[in-house]
């Protein structure tokens, strides 16, 4: 038993820096991303993703993983064919791998509940509860590897660095695999940054409302029943989700009667030019000269100008709203 | 003759794995008549596979005596592997390209996907053993994943899926807001916020909106976590066929739509397998308390995480405590011993569960006293043989298709799942012979049993309270063992041609066939007339917002499809109903295109209908037309 103890104490003056490299370089980055990601200064969101991904995804999983399954698996029996028997404090590197990412949104989930019980769900003392169990966890992490023999723990750094069975190409089809894989990982990334930078084709909304008393846009309120004489003014909007300004014309036409007797008459054209990601407001004013139980006014939108026929099929939107007339 | 006939006779009652196969066969030819009573194509076709499955197996095991094949079947070798390998990297960057030039999931990306997930079932099911390397099959297959999942998510605006908006929209933004739980106080997830604390917390760190959040936390979880599915097979399962395990249940379409719908089911399957997997460390490690904390951990996350996949868990750790239960008395026929350490699990989750769920609030009272009453109305009201319910809308609770879809394209739709199950059957009757089986198979097949009891049977006969559409991802996680079992014996059992034309028939349309399938494409349809998008476009977004923030609420609720206005409701935008086809026009309407090119749904009286409705219909020229966008128009009563 004393002499178990002398070679385990032997063993950490020897080995115990490579064999904890990597808990201890779990600790110092939970440190150090925790502080990147609590500072309050805007940094770009690449680098709040860099430090605050593996800090929330994968390094408190990796440091209780570390804690529980101190020991490194056997690979004598870890057989292709075979199947796995690791041993009681040992997982596979898969395992280590996908429990490190389940454990760590657990255990972030944890730590917000928990905050949430204390003084509420802020960042800060989330991210303080999320480095005060990774520290603790590599805490134990590391005294539970030093307490085994230096050749059952798990040690992936040393092994890393000493390892002499690294895999080359050394075929025609090697090379092949190694180059596809990386234009593989290029492509998959360029992609990826491209589709979370698209802007798309952008959106153009338009329609019609009248003005409320705090003086928005409400869509659908505006004036139907005019009296004769009396103008009364319909709020059209444009909103762009698009980049750049760009200018719109605006058609409003009369049309009374329905059919082949329908008659026709615009009433004017607006201008109206619209920021970039932004809306613009053109009041039009509509007076009726008489009496009329129904009068349909479309507002035909254009972008840049409008033809000089106007109608549904060349304008870019089309609105039809009705109105009617009476004495006052 | 007659001795011959007898021994065979007693060898099909004394042997489980032929006493199973034989009651499967007679079930399966017993309910082959449905085909004529239902059209539901899972009802059509189920029968049919488990006749097959249960007849194949025993034609196999009575002809071949169980003969293992002399030569292994195996025949790409290392520089075969290498470079199909190497095709496989090049396919998933091309998904990446394609997904970015055609603006989604389209009919092209497909293609792409599915012969770059055949390239790499093929490796698995052919690659000569010893130059197996599975950390690079495994990176091939998260690769994969990844590009299948966010190539949907990135090029869709918004939010997939009906849940997702309240969930984000509305008590992950009410919790960022308040930062409180207070603020979802009346709301069953204040018992299980994991998820949304979650969201908030990284929406927070990396001060991105709650969608971004979403999607680089449990969108790039739910796919990694498929990794403990091998994890788990390598307990029970030689490297081959833990890698075909992994593969099968990454492809499989209500896995691909958990990491396209991101909800807290998503987060509880996750969850949900890494007990599964801790469960297989128990059965073969030992109950060690490292594992056992492993099992608790996961165990008490899934139950703060989601209430459906609590229970879930809880009728797969009573079914796993059962069979211990069972071996320990003698009671079953093998010899097998399982300890106490799974029924103490049990007990522990039940007493968690129970707790958390006397603590979670609903409209009226706790989940706990709520939830048995709830559970047998429904049971009461529905319950019927063959009460598959005709409504599209309950497909989403009863998992089966949507009914008057054309049979081709809804076995098109289904042939993944139907080879799944195939192989399954055969699996689990392989796990069920003596010899092989052990404890933890035993296990897998009795969650298996439990979960296809809940998502296949209980719907026949009109039982969807427990909202069986949810249980498939969940049933998928034994499934994939048993089906890789299914291979296995197939590989090693029969004829060398038969089983070598069966496993390409799995490599080419397996992983094809599942990405397709409608539950896996929720944001662009390969049927698209038939089944519906739970996606919308920019333009359709930017609507509900205008409406939401400009039409006053004294207003009529407005019109429109489903699922459409499940984003007015679940966003809090606007008060909105189904467009109901027969009655009086609607006061306020809210077309877009897709009603016109899609799959949606309205109401016919009161049955819900898959058709498409003209722009003229109820948005003609003798309606004011209050707005417009590139896809929406608002439509009112003159």
């Amino acid at each position: 038993m004393f002499g178990d103890h002398l070679r385990t104490t032997t063993a950490i003056d020897g080995d115990s820096h490579a064999h904890t490299l990597d808990v201890r370089l779990t600790a110092a980055l939970t440190i150090i991303a925790a502080v990147l990601v609590a500072m309050p200064v805007e940094e770009p969101t690449i680098l709040r993703a860099v430090a605050g991904l593996p800090l929330l995804l994968f390094l408190p999983g990796y440091a209780v993983t570390a804690a529980l399954f101190p020991a490194r698996a056997d690979s004598s029996v870890t057989h292709d064919s075979a199947i796995l028997h690791p041993g009681v404090r040992a997982v596979s590197t898969v395992e280590r791998l996908v429990l490190s990412v389940v454990a760590s949104v657990a255990i972030v989930g944890t730590a917000g509940l928990l905050a949430n019980a204390v003084v509420g769900v802020f960042l800060v003392p989330i991210l303080l509860l999320v480095v005060l169990g990774t520290l603790l966890a590599s805490l134990i992490a590391y005294s539970e590897r030093l307490n085994l023999a230096p050749n059952q723990r798990y040690a992936p750094l040393q092994s890393l660095r000493g390892s002499t069975g690294r895999w080359r190409p050394t075929s025609a089809a090697a090379w092949f695999l190694l180059a596809a894989a990386v234009a593989g990982f290029l492509v998959v990334g360029a992609s990826g940054v491209a589709a979370l930078t698209a802007t798309g084709d952008g959106v153009t909304e338009f329609y019609v409302g009248g003005e409320t008393e705090n003086g928005t846009i409400a869509m659908g309120e505006h004036p139907r029943s005019l009296t004769v004489g009396e103008p009364a003014t319909h709020y059209l909007v444009v909103d762009q989700h698009n980049s750049g300004v760009t200018n719109y014309t605006i058609v409003a036409q009369r049309v009374i009667g329905n059919g082949t007797n329908a008659s026709t008459g615009e009433i004017g054209r607006y201008d109206l030019t619209v920021p970039s990601n932004d809306h613009a407001v053109q009041s039009i004013e509509i007076t009726l000269d008489e009496p009329r139980e129904s009068v349909q006014i479309n507002y035909y939108l254009y972008a840049g100008d409008a033809p000089s026929a106007p109608d549904g099929e060349t304008a870019m939107r089309t609105l039809i709203v009705d109105v009617s007339a009476a004495e006052s | 003759m007659r001795d011959a006939t007898t021994n065979a006779l007693q060898r099909r009652l004394t042997e489980p794995d032929l006493a199973a196969g034989t009651i499967g066969l007679l079930l399966g030819l017993a309910l082959l008549p449905l085909a004529f009573v239902s059209s539901d194509i899972l009802a059509q076709m189920l029968p049919v596979v488990l006749v097959v499955g249960c007849g194949l197996y025993q034609l196999v095991r009575f002809e071949g005596g169980l003969q293992q094949q002399v030569s292994p079947l195996e025949r790409i070798s290392g520089n075969g592997l290498d470079v199909l390998s190497g095709l496989t990297f090049l396919g998933i960057a091309g998904m990446a390209v394609v997904a970015l030039l055609t603006d989604g999931r389209t009919v092209p990306f497909f293609v792409v996907a599915g012969l770059t997930g055949s390239a790499i079932f093929g490796q698995i099911l052919f690659g000569v053993e010893r130059e197996l390397r599975p950390g690079l099959i495994l990176a091939q297959l998260i690769a994969f994943s990844l590009v299948v999942r966010y190539a949907a998510l990135l090029t869709t605006p918004g939010l997939m899926g009906v849940d997702a908006w309240t969930h984000v929209t509305d008590y992950a933004a009410a919790i960022d807001g308040a930062n409180s739980l207070s603020a979802i106080a009346d709301v069953k997830y204040v018992a299980a916020p994991i998820y949304h604390l979650v969201v908030v917390t990284v929406a927070e760190a990396l001060r991105i909106p709650l969608r971004a959040a979403l999607y680089a936390s449990i969108g790039l979880v739910v796919p990694i976590a498929s990794l403990f599915v091998y994890a788990g097979g390598r307990y029970i399962l030689p490297v081959r066929w833990s890698l075909f395990a992994v593969a099968a249940f990454s492809v499989a379409d209500h896995v691909v739509r958990w990491g396209l719908h991101l909800i807290p089911t998503s987060l509880g399957l996750v969850f949900f397998v890494g007990v599964l997997y801790a469960l297989a460390r128990i059965f073969v490690v030992g109950p060690t308390w490292r594992t056992y904390a492993l099992a608790v951990g996961f165990s008490f996350a899934t139950i703060l995480t989601h209430q459906l996949s609590a229970f879930v868990l809880l009728v797969v750790l009573g079914a796993a405590a059962a069979v211990s239960l069972l071996a320990n008395r003698g009671w079953l026929p093998y010899d097998v011993h399982a300890g106490l350490s799974v029924p103490a699990l049990f007990g522990t989750y039940v007493v968690a569960v129970t707790v958390n769920w006397a603590m979670t609030p609903t409209r009226t009272g706790s989940f706990l006293l709520r939830m048995p009453d709830l559970l047998a109305q429904q049971i009461f009201r529905t319950a019927q043989f063959l009460n598959l319910v005709s409504a599209p809308a309950t497909t989403e609770a009863t998992g089966f298709a949507a009914p008057g879809v054309p049979f081709q394209i809804a076995l098109l739709d289904s042939v993944g799942f139907l080879l799944f199950t195939l192989t399954a059957v055969i699996g689990s009757l392989a796990l069920l012979r003596r010899g092989t089986a052990d404890m933890i198979t035993l296990v897998v097949v009795g969650a298996l049993v439990v979960t296809g009891t809940f998502t296949l049977v209980l719907p026949l006969f009109g039982v969807n309270a427990f909202i069986p559409g949810r249980w498939y991802a969940f049933m998928y996680v034994p499934m994939a063992i048993v089906a890789a079992f299914g291979a296995w014996y197939v590989a090693q059992f029969v004829p060398r041609r038969v089983a070598v034309a069966s496993l390409l028939v799995v490599a080419v349309i397996f992983p094809a066939g599942m990405l397709i399938a409608h539950k896996a494409t929720l944001d662009n349809q390969v049927a698209g007339q038939h089944y519906a998008e739970y996606s919308y476009s920019a333009a359709e977004l930017a609507a509900v917002e205008t409406v939401g923030a400009t039409v006053p609420d004294t207003r009529a609720p407005l019109v429109t499809d489903h699922p459409y206005r499940t984003v007015f409701l679940r966003t809090d935008a606007f008060d909105a109903e189904p467009l109901q086809l027969r009655g009086p026009p609607p006061s306020t309407y809210l077309y877009r295109d897709y009603q016109t090119t899609g799959a949606p749904t309205v109401l016919v009286g009161e049955t819900p209908v898959t058709t498409t409705v003209d722009p003229g219909q109820y948005c003609g020229p003798e309606t004011e037309r209050l707005y417009a966008n590139e896809d929406v128009l608002l439509c009112t009563a003159a």
